[in-house]
Parts: structure tokens; C-alpha cells; sequence
């Protein structure tokens, strides 16, 4: 064997060493290699978006029962379809400024019992309501009026409550003048009594 | 015999060397670029994408949170669009306060006033302070934009991507109906690797 010949067989071993050497080192190889494909880049740039506005309320419609007078109203909507979450329901003495909140109600219910002053007439609005955020009062109703209890002749047995009848002397005939609502007398406060919190 | 040993050792060396040397240099390359624009566009490579502000949704329904049981929030507006030859994926959004000239800015600004009042200079109002921003939690479910190709963000694309990203304290003012916001972000996309399954945005 000449000295060349010798010389190209350990080239060939050499290279065959080396080959065997980067196989046993291929996983990191391959690793290093994919990671070649995750670039990335960042970029800023903004995003806009907008709060809602409140809807109105709707117009509720009153009814006047025995003791207490029953408001429904229809829901009020944000344009994407949800209905708001809750709902105040506003009373108002006729010709007062003053306003004052008689019920609280968590949607999806929409109705509300108050028991106002009686012979005393009143208005009512429903306002749509998130959190601290209230839209628009509804329309006014039609002012209504509680009537006063028709006390019957069964007067002997003290009544607890102390009717703020006109009439001084008792007549057996205790119907209550519709004029006595506006009189000038002390009227017990409107105290609001929420019906549904 | 000594001799032809140190030739093979070294002829092995010398490969193994070569071999993760040329993998490392393309395996650690990674462009990375920040700005401060309306529409951010940057170059990483062959990597090129362009985020710009959409159009906020005026018929909306983003109130503030409930204290207790939180809220939907509202849908962020934005396009991305892949201004390179390959496709790519967001991997991940970040709020960014890169320009921001005090502490206490959030990268949020917005155009009202809590009192209701529209701010004089634009997107100065102090409304900013009762929003955040929620990124999402995962990038999973958005489709890959083509070369070329716009991913629109919004709440009301077919994916709902932009959904919920800002929200409103629970205490936010009343004034603050309205009010048009602006989040500054960091979008970071990657080389989409083909996947069978994975949906394309063209």
C-alpha cells in the first residue's frame, strides 16, 4: 500500500467518524434548525371601541287596585338585542318637582306595585338603569290616584289607622270629598314602598 | 498510528461543529420592532404585517361590569393585515403605554370626560381610568392570514375575535356613555408552520 493510498483510507475512516458524530447529535441539530421558521414580529397599532348609551324607558301602564297600584312596562334594548339590566320606576306627586324612586327591578322582570298616598294623584316614569349609568325617563302616565280606604260603618272597632277625614264629626256616611286631597293638612310623607327590590 | 487518529477526531470535530454552528445562526434570528403609529408596520425578515385602527360599533352594548359577576365588556376594532409573501399567525396582544408621557397612563385613552364633557384635546379624557384591557387567552381558535391577506378583529366578524377585550368598571361614571376609547397595542405574529386543519384567513 502506498503512502497516498494510506493517506485516502484514513480521510475516508475520518470522514466516516465524523459523519457518525453529527448523526448522534441530529436532535439538536433539527430543533436549532426548525426554530429557523418562528419568526415573529411585533407591531403596534390601536384597536377603537365604543360605550353604549343608555336606551329610555318605556311607558309603563298603571293600574290602580284595592290597596296599591300595579306598573308594567315593555323591555328596554340595546340596539344589539340585550336588554338592559335593571330598571328604576320614578314616582311623582302631580305638580311636584320632586321625584322619588319607588321600586328597583332586576330584568327581566318589568313590574312594580306602589302604594302611594291615597287620593293623592301621581305620575309614573321607568328609567333603564347599569350599574351607575341611567338612561332617559319614560313617558309620564296618566296621573292616577290611590283611592283613600272606604271605611265602613264598622267603627266600632278602633281602626289602627287614623283616618285624616275632613269631617269632624262622624257622620255615618264616610265617604271621603275628592277635595281633601290637596288640603293643606299634614299628609303622612311618601315614604316610598318599593314593592319588588 | 497517533496521527491518523487526531485526523479523524479533528475531520469530526470539525463537522459537528459546522453542522450547529449554521443551525444556530438561523435558529436565534428573530426581528423584533416597536413603534408608535396609528397603523404600526414593521419588517422582520421576510415577515411583514400592518395593524391598523377599524371603526368603533356605535350600536354596541358596552356598560360597565357588574362588581360581583363581572360582564361581557366590549368589542375592540382593528385589522391585521399580513403584508408578506408568507402566511402568519398573532400569537399573542398586548397593551402597550409605549408614548406615554406620565405614569399613570394605561395605553387607554379616550375622547369624554367622566362629567360627561368631551375633552379638549383628543383622547384626553379622563374616562380612560375605568377601562382595562383583557387579551385573550389563547390564539388557538384565529384562522391564519394569508400572504397578503386582512384578519378584521371585532365583535361582530364571523369569529367574534375582538369580543370582550375592554372592559368598564363597575363604578364608571355616568358621563362616560358614549365615549369612544382607543387601546394602543403590541401584535405579535409568527410564520404560520402549515397545518392540516388550521383555517386561513384569505
Amino acid at each position: 500500500m502506498t503512502p497516498r493510498q494510506r493517506w485516502s483510507r484514513q480521510a475516508r475512516r475520518g470522514l466516516l467518524i465524523g459523519a457518525a458524530a453529527f448523526l448522534s447529535t441530529a436532535p439538536l441539530n433539527a430543533s436549532l434548525a426548525l426554530a429557523a421558521g418562528t419568526w415573529t414580529i411585533t407591531v403596534t397599532g390601536r384597536g377603537i371601541s365604543e360605550s353604549a348609551e343608555m336606551p329610555m324607558g318605556k311607558l309603563p301602564t298603571a293600574t290602580v287596585l284595592e290597596k296599591s297600584i300595579r306598573l308594567e312596562w315593555a323591555p328596554s334594548m340595546y340596539p344589539t338585542g340585550i336588554e338592559v339590566s335593571s330598571y328604576a320606576v320614578m314616582r311623582q306627586v302631580v305638580g311636584s318637582k320632586d321625584a322619588v324612586k319607588v321600586c328597583t327591578v332586576a330584568s327581566p322582570m318589568r313590574a312594580c306595585e306602589d302604594s302611594p298616598p291615597t287620593g293623592q294623584p301621581v305620575i309614573y316614569t321607568v328609567v333603564a338603569t347599569e350599574q351607575l349609568w341611567h338612561g332617559p325617563a319614560s313617558a309620564p302616565t296618566n296621573p292616577v290616584t290611590l283611592p283613600a280606604p272606604t271605611v265602613v260603618a264598622a267603627a266600632a272597632v278602633s281602626s289602627p289607622s287614623p283616618s285624616p277625614s275632613p269631617s269632624p264629626t262622624s257622620t255615618p256616611s264616610p265617604t271621603a270629598s275628592p277635595a281633601a286631597a290637596p288640603s293643606p293638612t299634614p299628609t303622612p310623607t311618601p315614604t316610598p314602598r318599593p314593592g319588588i327590590h | 498510528m497517533k496521527k491518523k487518529l487526531l485526523i479523524s477526531i479533528l475531520s469530526s470535530l470539525a463537522i459537528v461543529v459546522a453542522a450547529v454552528s449554521v443551525a444556530y445562526a438561523f435558529g436565534t434570528f428573530k426581528a423584533n420592532q416597536e413603534g408608535f403609529r396609528q397603523a404600526g408596520e414593521s419588517q422582520a425578515g421576510h415577515l411583514t404585517i400592518r395593524v391598523e385602527a377599524g371603526m368603533a360599533d356605535a350600536n354596541g352594548d358596552f356598560i360597565p361590569d357588574d362588581q360581583f359577576a363581572g360582564g361581557r365588556g366590549g368589542d375592540l376594532s382593528f385589522s391585521i393585515t399580513n403584508t408578506s409573501a408568507v402566511p402568519v399567525r398573532v400569537t399573542k396582544i398586548e397593551l402597550s403605554n409605549v408614548g406615554c408621557a406620565n405614569t399613570a397612563c394605561t395605553g387607554i385613552t379616550s375622547n369624554k370626560n367622566t362629567d360627561g364633557t368631551f375633552s379638549t384635546i383628543l383622547g384626553n379624557g379622563s374616562c380612560y381610568s375605568s377601562t382595562t384591557f383583557v387579551a385573550p387567552t389563547s390564539f388557538d381558535s384565529w384562522p391564519t392570514i394569508a400572504p397578503h391577506g386582512t384578519l378584521q378583529v371585532n365583535g361582530t366578524d364571523n369569529y367574534h375575535l375582538g369580543a370582550g377585550m375592554l372592559h368598564m368598571a363597575y363604578n364608571t361614571p355616568q358621563g362616560c356613555q358614549g365615549a369612544t376609547f382607543a387601546a394602543q397595542l403590541f401584535v405579535t405574529a409568527a410564520e404560520a408552520v402549515p397545518n392540516a386543519g388550521t383555517l386561513t384567513q384569505p
